[in-house]
């Protein structure tokens, strides 16, 4: 899979669909492509943000301790999911562990150039809090 | 200190400036026999004076002497001498003369110097000496730039000035005071004038510098002030930007420089104003000469001989006099700067130097409990921070102090260290006051660590030792390389100027003072064990592996770095490692490398190699050329040069964002846009050289895994590697004398341990590879440190060595209070103080950490008492007991574990209110 269609699958994401074209390839560019084995952790509750992992194939297992629950998140050609948003975009420690199920394909967004693509573009920005106000109006407990 | 400086240069230099001024003395007579010779040689041989007859001679080198009432005394006859060989004589006297005097003045300039030296040495000890004897309270209002600033800049003119400040004066106005009396004599009326004329000088010019000296003091303060906010500046320069307060620093800094501008413009008029009427006096004097003495001569009162006898003498009289003016300005300058200093070193209740004596012994009626009787302590504005508090904690007690913020406990772990003296009460060590027994047995019985982590710039080895560093050994067991004349003389020095005879380049280093569970296995296995409590042993791995080393120095450990590397991979196919690392395999492309790493296969070899003179070599390109090379290369690196320019052509006015563009400059973009605009895919034959080599160059950074721009498929990997075969068979000597190849057997000497030992890339692709990895190599260099304790001791000696910069600057804060923890924990206490030192640290890693500290003092055969205070009072379950304070007072004290919180009280203060 190349650059080009990363860029492609990330523009699926709601959080990034309304981001400027030529920042989200640079985005894209900036982050590293890394894939998992079934059974491996992408990453534990409690350990140190290093950026959101958007799963580009394969399903994750999401397990919060705090509400004892498991849910399961797949990304395909059709669509794709994010992990680790929240703790990215706070800087804070991971809110769950996250397994990997199958063989799994992600792209590890770069929190660092993601948030200097938010300072430097406006629009980009504005895309993001939309998409972030749509996700608080769906499900506004768990926010 | 003594407030007068002239005082205070006698009372330290009188020695050296009476010899000065005797040899100043011996010196005039060369000096004035030198210029009374030359009349000599003009009088005698050359006009020949005495030589009227052809061989006559005159007597050479007669030294009789007249003196008064005694007559003529004759030492030495002299030499009868005709004519030519007396010139020669009296020349090569001359020429002797000269060169007395030359010494003469070698001699006395170098004393002066030595003397200024040595006082200026000993004020700069004097005054550091001050700050290290400062009590606690004085420090709140210094700044360290601006104390750091008098020791070092203005006390330095006080060496030039000290020489000048007894002989200067002294030779001046007795040269002065002659001419003056000379004149005198020849004249009553005109010295009366020329009297005059001196003391309105004297009089009036004093006076006017007496503004000049006000002006010189405000502009030291304000320059030292500018140096204490310069300080501040690169202190604070996050919480600068942070607060986006460049814009009112800068007018901080204007509005402080545009005063001293304005106080520096006034002292210039003034110093020139000054200096004219000064000068004008001066001048107006030889007029009054002429006038006066003219008509006096007119009316035959003075005849013209006299008259030119006291013009000649008055032109003796301002040289002498102006540098007397220039001494006294001199003099002035330096009491300013000398009052200025001593006063921003003056405190009250300085410690007395014998609680810092380093021979101090610890007192045996020191072994009781440390304990607080009935203390109070108040703040520097009254409010009471700590009132009526008694508590106490016995060697192999553990105790916990907790309370809400503000509430006292901090406090309390400074009363503890002694750190903060009480207002009232006692603080004691057995039956002795704290405050008053030596630091050398405070610090030997209690240990530190507090919230406020202070490290020293230098290695951590410098650091995690600091504790142990409380007097040097024997200089003769320690095996010093330095002539024993030298260190002599260092010491000798050191002695004349006040200095303590403290030599720094001894192991100072206290080995008794080590745990005494660890201080038998030597010093490196007990820092080791240290750091494995504190849980810092990973990052000074880690910091030793990150390091290259000369492998000829280290043979062992390049063989053990060697032998780690084939235990790694042995161990890659195991499955949480498969395919994490990509080994230098000189048959198959390495995917993580570049493409110009997978060409050349090897790296710089030497410190001064370069791999830059292999591809400028014509030796390349033709290679290149002969594997068909070239123009895919040429294609390759135009496509990432047009990808690139995609991605970052309009990011030109975003600095952030252009910092992931990392193989080429931004002010690239640009030639890059141009290069392309005059090239075409497939053209490499028809392009121009310079946009050739520069496409090829980029090329040589690509790395498919990591740009994914699609640019390399498998037929151009395979060229790549028969291009790299074909180098290295064809490869000219000269050119192979730069380049180190990987090759397994082999340790790459310009590379880190670390690279050595995984001699291959980091996957990237394959998820927190790095992480497995770093896991790996990190237990791999622990089994081997485990079984080769050289091993151990050579890379700990590594890991050690890492510079951790200003205040441990190159240091994460969680380190650099680890490291400041390990430093305690090294050195044997009877009592151990912790104040909040992991504020701000995770409590997961916190509880693990108190339980490691309190596990590994609780081993020692005579296990300390422990006083720690708590952010978080849910961890005082680990200690026996507790103590929580509220609003300065003691509240409750119990036993922790047991709910009654007013158990146990009789051995405390009761509860009050």
């Amino acid at each position: 899979m190349l650059l080009e269609d990363e860029v492609a699958l990330l523009r699926k994401l709601p959080l990034l669909s309304r981001v400027d074209p030529a920042r989200l390839k640079l985005l894209c560019f900036a982050s590293g492509r890394e894939s998992f084995a079934p059974g491996e952790i992408l990453f534990r509750e409690g350990e140190p943000s290093s950026g959101a992992y958007v799963i580009l194939s394969g399903s994750v297992d999401v397990f919060r301790s705090e509400a004892d629950r498991h849910t399961v998140k797949t990304g395909s050609e059709v669509e794709v999911a994010i992990v680790g948003q929240s703790s990215m975009l706070n800087d804070t420690p991971r809110h769950a562990t996250v397994t990997a199920l199958s063989d799994v394909e992600v792209l590890r967004i770069n929190s660092s150039c993601f948030m200097q693509l938010m300072t430097s573009c406006c629009k980009s920005s504005e895309g993001v809090i939309r998409s972030l106000g749509a996700q608080l109006g769906k499900n506004p407990g768990q926010q | 200190m003594e407030p007068n400086i002239f005082r205070y240069i006698w009372m330290h230099t009188r020695r050296e400036q009476i010899l000065i001024v005797m040899v100043v003395l011996v010196s005039m007579i060369p000096y004035y026999l030198a210029l009374d010779l030359p009349k000599q040689i003009v009088n005698r041989p050359i006009q020949g004076m005495g030589f009227e007859e052809p061989g006559s001679t005159q007597l050479f080198f007669r030294i009789a002497p007249t003196l008064p009432f005694i007559g003529e005394i004759r030492i030495f006859e002299g030499v009868a001498l005709e004519r030519v060989p007396l010139l020669i004589a009296l020349s090569l006297t001359f020429l002797a003369l000269v060169i007395i005097n030359g010494l003469f003045k070698f001699y006395i300039n170098v004393r002066k110097g030595l003397l200024g030296e040595r006082l200026l040495r000993r004020t700069r000890y004097e005054l550091v000496d001050r700050i290290l004897r400062f009590p606690p309270q004085r420090f709140r209002q210094a700044k360290s730039g601006e104390m750091s600033s008098l020791v070092k800049d203005e006390i330095e003119p006080l060496g030039g000035f000290a020489a000048d400040a007894f002989t200067q004066p002294v030779f001046l106005g007795g040269q002065a005071l002659t001419a003056m009396i000379f004149i005198f004599v020849q004249h009553f009326w005109l010295g009366v004038v020329a009297a005059v004329m001196a003391s309105i000088q004297v009089l009036i010019i004093p006076r006017m510098r007496r503004r000049l000296i006000r002006l010189g003091r405000e502009r030291q303060l304000t320059a030292r002030e500018l140096a204490g906010r310069v300080a501040e500046i690169v202190d604070g320069i996050q919480t600068i930007h942070t607060n986006d307060a460049t814009n009112w620093e800068r007018a901080d800094i204007v509005a402080r420089l545009g005063r001293i501008f304005s106080i520096r413009y006034d002292i210039y008029q003034w110093k020139f104003l000054v200096k004219f009427l000064n000068n004008f006096i001066a001048q107006v004097t030889p007029f009054l000469f002429y006038s006066i003495g003219g008509y006096l001569t007119i009316r035959g009162s003075l005849d013209v001989g006299q008259l030119i006898a006291v013009i000649n003498a008055y032109k003796e009289l301002p040289g002498p006099l102006k540098e007397l003016i220039d001494w006294d300005l001199a003099r002035q300058d330096m009491q300013v700067r000398y009052e200025q200093v001593i006063e921003q070193f003056e405190a009250e209740g300085l410690v007395d130097p014998a609680r810092h004596d380093i021979d101090a012994e610890i007192p045996p009626d020191t072994l009781g409990p440390l304990a607080m009787q009935r203390l109070f302590l108040r703040n520097e504005f009254g409010s009471p921070l700590l009132e009526d508090v008694s508590l106490q904690v016995a060697p192999g007690e553990t105790l916990a102090v907790i309370g809400e913020s503000g509430g006292g406990a901090p406090v309390i772990g400074e009363v503890f260290a002694g750190l903060v003296a009480p207002s009232q009460g006692r603080i004691v060590l057995g039956e002795r006051d704290l405050g008053q027994l030596p630091e050398r047995v405070t610090g030997r019985m209690i240990g530190y660590a507090g919230p406020a982590i202070h490290l020293l710039g230098g290695t951590v080895m410098d650091n995690i030792t600091y504790g142990l560093k409380r007097r040097p050994a024997d200089p003769l067991a320690d095996g010093n390389p330095e002539p024993d004349d030298m260190r002599e003389w260092r010491l000798k020095e050191a002695r004349m100027t006040g200095n303590p005879v403290f030599d720094k380049d001894l192991d100072w280093i206290d080995y008794d003072a080590i745990q005494p569970s660890l201080r038998d296995a030597g010093l490196m296995a007990a820092i080791h064990e240290v750091l494995e409590v504190v849980g810092l042993r990973g990052d000074i791995m880690s910091f030793a592996v990150h390091q290259t080393v000369d492998p000829d120095a280290t043979p062992e450990l390049v063989a053990a770095v060697l032998a780690m590397r084939s235990r790694l991979h042995a161990r890659l196919t195991e499955r949480d490692l498969a395919g994490t690392v990509l080994p230098f395999d000189r048959g198959r492309y390495n995917a993580e490398a570049t493409i110009g790493e997978n060409l050349l296969f090897g790296i710089p070899a030497e410190r001064n190699a370069s791999i830059g003179v292999i591809v400028s070599d014509p030796f390349f390109r033709e290679t290149l050329v002969a594997t068909g090379l070239l123009p895919r290369l040429f294609d390759l690196g135009r496509n990432f040069a047009r990808v690139t320019l995609d991605l970052f052509g309009g990011m030109a006015d975003n600095p952030d964002l252009l910092q992931w563009l990392t193989y080429m400059s931004p002010e690239e973009l640009p030639e890059f846009e141009h290069i392309l605009s005059q090239t075409e895919t497939g053209g490499a034959d028809r392009a121009k050289p310079a946009h050739l080599v520069r496409l090829v160059r980029l090329a040589m950074w690509y790395i498919e895994p990591k740009y994914r721009f699609g640019l390399l498929d498998d037929g151009l990997r395979d060229m790549l590697v028969e291009g790299r075969q074909r180098l290295d068979r064809q490869m000219p000597a000269a050119l192979r004398d730069h380049l180190q190849p990987y090759d397994p057997a082999a340790y790459l000497a310009r590379a880190t341990i670390l690279d050595n030992i995984l001699f291959g890339k980091i996957n990237r692709r394959i998820g927190r590879s790095e992480e497995r990895i770093a896991e790996r190599v990190r237990s791999i260099l622990a089994e081997a440190m485990a079984e080769d304790r050289k091993l151990r001791d050579a890379v700990l000696t590594l890991g050690l060595g890492y510079d951790i910069g200003a205040g441990g600057r190159r240091l994460t804060l969680f380190q650099r209070q680890r490291l400041a923890l390990a430093r305690t924990l090294l050195r044997d206490s009877r009592f151990y103080v912790f104040n909040e030192p992991l504020s701000g640290v995770d409590p997961v890693f916190q509880e693990r950490m108190i339980q490691d500290i309190l596990a590994f003092l609780a081993g020692q055969p005579e296990p300390p008492g422990i006083v720690w205070v708590l952010a978080n009072p849910a961890l005082a379950h680990h200690f026996v007991r507790k103590a929580e304070f509220s609003r300065g007072r003691l509240v409750a004290a119990a036993l922790s574990g047991t709910g009654d919180v007013n158990d146990n009280l009789g051995e405390f203060q009761a509860v009050i209110s």
